[in-house]
């Protein structure tokens, strides 16, 4: 009696697992590949325009006031300005915080009654970008050509050197794709004389150390 | 000094053109080329029909005719100037001028001993405005498109067509309206991905909008491994088993397939492939043709 029910126990349970396992599944609770790639398709290109769309890519312009120390810098006291600019571009490879790249130029220039003078750095920068919303904190080292330019009645010359220097700088929104920035930069500078003229630079006195603050407006590329 | 007049000018080139080259915004990235051994998903929709009418050849003549200045040519978008319909053939032409003056023409012809399917079809991503449209599938050449703007006009043009084609002896091959699906055979990478054999069952190419497999929960892409128990090893097995339970007057069979899809595991998706069982609605009415 009991072997049999044993049996009928075995044959009952085989069925149920027999029904189980032999029936596929309800077409309708398995989505096809196409429509989840075409989803997955989708996904991908509103991350993409998402990321492009919100990418941190600006173009700034603003007010750089200098701050000159060094060997070279007692020869160029005669030559301060008003007149001294940066401007520039951004972009970070995504509205996160991201890696940054960008260039800038600094222009400072003199025009007076003892002539002219010109000091314009073209650097580019490799940082990182850290987006604190609704400020965007960028952190860098900037380098480049420097040229100094003096044109004076005592003494005319011209140096080329290299500038190199850590920066930090804060944008923050102030309306849509639209940014206040300010800037900070201790950079270094080393000159070589291109005028066989005896100058400062020939002298001896061929470095400044550059102290950059800046400010200014940024827009969306 | 001698030297700033070059030095300036070119340290500002250089900025310049650093601006102008700066890396752009994170891009779309190019898609990974991949290939794809699965049939392609047309946004077309082709529509189930079998343009059955009880028309005869004079009606379906006039019936072409009425229609002249509600149908155009699939590409050219440009109404007939020319249609010229006899119990033997439909020939079309239509004209355009280019650079001013220049007449240009164009035509199709369909002899209707010589069609050999028709699809009702509807264009929804077509960014113009007949949207209805009859394939005509000719023997020896390039298919007909006309396209028109409602799908009443469209299933006239069928069923016209059909009347003036059986009236030919044309060897129409029309879908299977007990099933209504376009099938071929498993490829061997198909087969392969799938873990059968190219034998093991048959592949969907597309479904005709409301026809009974897109009812049942057929999709493009699905395979078809077996009906009633049985294995499905060519269409013919299929349509067949379909006919046979018809005849029995059976309502509705069991198909087994197999649904490619995927699963989600942690950030990725993998691809899957799920046994399937559908209920194919049996209509007694029918046939395969």
């Amino acid at each position: 009696m009991k072997t049999r029910q044993y049996l009928l126990f075995a044959a009952m349970g085989f069925l149920v697992l027999y029904r189980a396992f032999s029936q596929g599944a309800d077409p309708k609770t398995v989505t096809p590949a196409w429509i989840l790639e075409k989803q997955f398709e989708q996904q991908e290109e509103e991350k993409k325009v998402a990321s492009a769309a919100g990418a941190f890519n600006v173009f700034f312009i603003g007010y750089d006031y200098p701050l000159i120390s060094g060997p070279l810098a007692p020869h160029l006291d005669t030559w301060k300005s008003p007149l001294n600019f940066a401007f520039g571009m951004e972009t970070s490879m995504s509205n996160e915080s991201s890696f940054l790249t960008g260039v800038e130029g600094e222009l400072f220039m003199t025009f007076n009654d003892q002539g002219s003078f010109f000091l314009m750095n073209d650097m580019v920068m490799f940082g990182y970008s850290i987006n604190l919303k609704p400020v965007r904190l960028n952190m860098g080292l900037r380098a480049g050509f420097s040229i100094l330019d003096v044109m004076g009645t005592t003494e005319t010359y011209t140096g080329l050197g290299l500038i190199i220097g850590p920066e930090a700088s804060i944008y923050l929104t102030f309306a849509p794709d639209s940014w206040l920035w300010l800037r900070g930069r201790y950079a270094m500078a080393g000159y070589m004389s291109l005028d066989s003229s005896s100058n400062p630079i020939s002298q001896g006195d061929d470095s400044l150390t550059l102290i950059s603050l800046e400010a200014g407006l940024a827009f969306k590329l | 000094m001698k030297y700033s007049g070059i030095l300036l000018p070119f340290c500002m080139a250089i900025l310049v053109a650093g601006c102008a080259s700066a890396p752009p915004p994170a891009t779309l990235e190019a898609p990974v080329p991949k290939i794809d051994i699965w049939p392609k998903i047309y946004s077309d929709e082709s529509y189930l029909s079998t343009f059955a009418s009880t028309w005869s050849e004079d009606e379906a003549v006039g019936a072409i005719k009425n229609l002249q200045n509600s149908m155009v040519e699939f590409n050219a978008n440009l109404p007939l100037s020319e249609l010229s319909v006899d119990p033997y053939g439909m020939r079309a032409r239509w004209s355009w001028i280019e650079n001013g003056t220049f007449q240009k023409s164009a035509g199709i012809v369909i002899p209707f001993d010589m069609v050999t399917s028709m699809l009702l079809e509807h264009y929804p991503a077509l960014e113009k405005d007949y949207k209805w449209g009859l394939l005509v599938y000719i023997t020896g050449g390039s298919p007909v498109s006309l396209r028109m703007p409602t799908r009443d006009m469209a299933e006239r043009l069928g069923k016209a067509v059909t009347v003036l084609a059986k009236a030919r002896a044309a060897k129409l091959s029309m879908p299977n309206p007990r099933f209504g699906a376009a099938l071929g055979a498993l490829s061997e990478a198909q087969a392969q991905a799938a873990g059968i054999l190219p034998t093991g069952g048959i592949i969907i190419s597309w479904i005709f909008r409301e026809s009974p497999a897109e009812k049942a929960g057929f999709s493009p892409q699905d395979i078809i491994t077996g009906i009633g128990g049985k294995p499905v090893r060519k269409t013919d097995d299929l349509f067949s088993a379909l006919d046979t339970a018809a005849a029995e007057g059976a309502t509705e069979i069991k198909i087994s397939g197999i649904r490619r899809s995927y699963r989600t595991e942690g950030k990725t998706n993998v691809e899957i492939f799920v046994p399937l069982t559908f209920t194919l609605a049996i209509d007694q009415t029918g046939g395969a043709k």
